[in-house]
């Protein structure tokens, strides 16, 4: 997957290339919107980050010029504006997504996933992933073959990371998946939650699946 | 910010020249009333008299006529003939000492002159004397107006004598000129009109010279609010002896003072609170990075570093995003997405989110809904709820209990209520609780999560739903939150 990053603010751009390449993306950095348009036009990009203050050609008109000239990659705007008013006129104007700095690259991560993957998901009934298996409509988990006890919401959260392993899922996201907290809500919750899951889950068994991204959120996935 | 800026050349016609205005118009026409009234009155008055002295005359003539038929000294004296200078003219009541002359002659029943008065001028050649009526006591009257533009008043009558024994009938007929009447009236018409055009200027002058004089205390409170700017916020206008309508101005001027002076100091102890808050992280930052860099570390040691470099970070950015949705809350133009919501529903989703720390605090988290609907926005009543519980949870011990309440209050209002049994609030700092980065216990929160808005937050919600947040101490011991709720339309509908 080729993403383009079109942003001015050096440090910015420079972690962005780094964390994305490491997750496997293959990355371009340009820092004006007459550059990023320029290789846009020759096209072959997946997906586009778009800073919205940019020199010589602002994140706005290069996400008009790519729409006019019926480019459909995906974009993601950035910005450090915050106003509601910004995040319509980048959505009418065409931009897939909105985000706001300062933002977690966890964060980043999973919008892209999500955009990268869009109109391509299945849902699995069942889920499996090591030992575990997890029945979301009967609501059955089972490790080795063991019956395991979840509350619904713990099963809400087991399936979010079973179903995006290697996936580092912040505690925003978490919160706003499992429990429809759609804000900056108390996170300490989620790492009760995720110490009371791993009793259930991890503790009794000797492959772990649940591992601390520390000071970012939390990975599901195990070494066979 | 400069006060000045706001100095605007006036515009309009001044208020004293507006009210010298309106003074005139009134004054005109109160006058214009008056006199024509006045005008008319004396023009009916004098014709009544006139009328009044042209019947005598007759009614005399006739009456001397039925005791006496000679044509004697005495009739020369009553029809006024020249060489009787000793007689005293009739005068107008109206105006006295004006003599009115009336001319008198008489006639047999054919029309032949008998006898006239003497004539001081001419007789209008167009006099015309109305017919007499064939009726006893009856005079005919009407009012001429002459070829030369001169109006008379003219009678005439029969009256009946005894000549020689014989019963005549003779014409009576008499003539009273207004040529005097009428230069009377003209003069009192330029009188009026002088009256009337000093009445207009003097009172246009007097209500130019009155509004100014009563607006003075007006221009000197206009003086004393543009001595106030933003520095001197503290002064107030109100202390002077104003008159009472000013002094209700300055009244109300120097409460908008009162208030925009709370507003800046909020506003500067805020920026204090703002920078002091901001200065932790960022110590923590700057002292924990340059302490890693000041020698080689192992790998474990920078993880521990960047872990705790990313938690004051996550602080950092979660204060900003804190004080802009205040900041936005506080926008009036603000909208906010209000559906009706089953308390129960929301009371469930904050119970399942809160479950795995009450189950580790052993605490207890109870709730009754009443099956009460509230119309609200999702999000923001969620975001009420959390901070609320949150907080519970924070100041409750192990075995506490937070509770949340929902009822319809007898005014329809609606009150959502999180209690606990925990420590409490101190009594002399409840009217603070909900200021920004206010902390009951200041040492104790750097271990927990919060950055001190939280109830802040709570506060502007409810004010972005027109409702209202207040805490208090619960008995024996822990402290309520209330949410009321105004009463909706969309919930009266149910």
């Amino acid at each position: 997957m080729r993403i383009l990053i079109i942003e001015d603010e050096e440090k910015t751009a420079a972690f962005l290339s780094k964390g994305l390449k490491e997750n496997g993306f293959s990355v371009d950095a340009v820092k004006n919107g007459v550059d990023g348009l320029n290789e846009l036009e020759f096209g072959g990009y997946d997906l586009v980050i778009l800073d919205v203050m940019l020199p010589l050609l602002d994140g706005w008109s290069v996400l008009a010029a790519l729409r006019s000239k019926d480019i459909q990659t995906r974009v993601l705007l950035l910005t450090a504006r915050d106003e509601v008013d910004d995040r319509v006129k980048g959505l009418e104007l065409g931009a897939d997504d909105y985000l706001v700095k300062p933002f977690a690259f966890s964060e980043l991560l999973a919008r892209i996933r999500t955009l990268l993957r869009r109109g391509a998901v299945v849902e699995q009934q069942v889920l499996k992933c090591a030992d575990l298996e997890i029945d979301t409509v009967k609501h059955r988990v089972t490790r080795s073959g063991k019956r395991i006890d979840l509350t619904p919401k713990e099963l809400q959260l087991l399936a979010l990371m079973a179903r995006r392993p290697g996936e580092v899922l912040s505690r925003t996201v978490i919160a706003e998946q499992v429990w429809d907290m759609n804000f900056d809500s108390d996170t300490n919750v989620v790492d009760v939650a995720i110490r009371r899951l791993r009793n259930k889950v991890d503790d009794p068994f000797e492959i772990k699946l649940i591992r601390t991204v520390r000071g970012v959120g939390y990975v599901f996935e195990w070494n066979e | 910010m400069c006060l000045n800026g706001m100095n605007k050349a006036p515009t309009g016609l001044s208020l004293a020249g507006k009210l010298a205005i309106h003074y005139a118009i009134t004054t005109f026409a109160v006058l214009v009333i008056a006199s024509g009234i006045l005008y008319w009155s004396v023009l009916d008055h004098l014709e009544r008299e006139h009328k009044h002295l042209l019947v005598t005359k007759i009614s005399d003539l006739r009456h001397y006529f039925k005791t006496s038929s000679t044509f004697g000294k005495e009739l020369h004296e009553l029809i006024d003939i020249e060489h009787h200078h000793s007689e005293m003219p009739h005068s107008s009541a109206i105006h006295p000492g004006v003599p009115h002359h009336v001319f008198v002659r008489i006639l047999d029943s054919h029309g032949e002159l008998l006898l006239q008065s003497s004539l001081k001028q001419p007789l209008p050649k167009t006099l015309k004397f109305p017919v007499a009526n064939d009726i006893e006591d009856d005079i005919a009257v009407i009012k001429l107006k002459s070829n030369n533009n001169q109006q008379y008043l003219l009678g005439s009558a029969w009256a009946l004598t005894n000549y020689q024994g014989q019963t005549k009938k003779i014409l009576l007929q008499a003539m009273l000129g207004l040529a005097q009447d009428e230069t009377l009236l003209s003069e009192y018409q330029h009188t009026l009109i002088g009256v009337l055009a000093f009445g207009v200027l003097a009172s246009a002058l007097a209500g130019f010279w009155i509004t100014r004089r009563g607006l003075l205390p007006l221009r000197q409170i206009t003086n004393a609010i543009q001595t106030i700017n933003a520095h001197q916020l503290n002064e107030r206008v109100g202390s002077k002896n104003w008159p009472h309508e000013i002094a209700l101005l300055a009244d109300s001027f120097d409460q908008m003072l009162a208030r925009l002076d709370r507003s800046f100091g909020q506003l500067s102890r805020f920026s204090a609170d703002l920078a002091h808050e901001l200065r932790t992280p960022i110590n923590n930052l700057m002292g924990e990075t340059e302490v890693a860099l000041s020698r080689e570390r192992n790998t474990e040691e920078y993880c521990k570093i960047l872990e705790s470099n990313i938690e004051e970070c996550s602080r950092i950015a979660r204060m900003i995003d804190e004080l802009l949705f205040l900041a936005r809350a506080e926008d009036p133009k603000t909208e906010i997405n209000r559906q009706l919501l089953s308390i129960e529903d929301e009371f469930q989703t904050v119970l399942e989110f809160y479950e795995g720390i009450a189950a580790e605090h052993q605490l207890e988290i109870n709730c009754q809904s009443n099956q009460i609907v509230v119309y609200a926005d999702q999000r923001l009543l969620r975001r009420v709820l959390t901070n609320l519980v949150s907080n519970a949870i924070r100041y409750t011990p192990e075995g506490g209990q937070v509770t949340l309440f929902a009822e319809t209050m007898p005014d329809q209002s609606i009150k959502i209520s999180v209690s606990d049994n925990g420590i409490g609030i101190p009594q002399d700092q409840i009217a603070h609780v909900f200021d920004r980065f206010y902390r009951v216990d200041k040492s104790r929160h750097r271990d927990t999560q919060g950055t001190g808005l939280g109830l802040a937050i709570v506060k502007s919600i409810m004010h972005l739903h027109a409702g209202t947040v207040l805490a208090r101490n619960n008995h024996p011991q822990g402290a309520v939150l209330e949410l009321i709720f105004p009463p909706s339309e969309k919930m009266t509908k149910l």
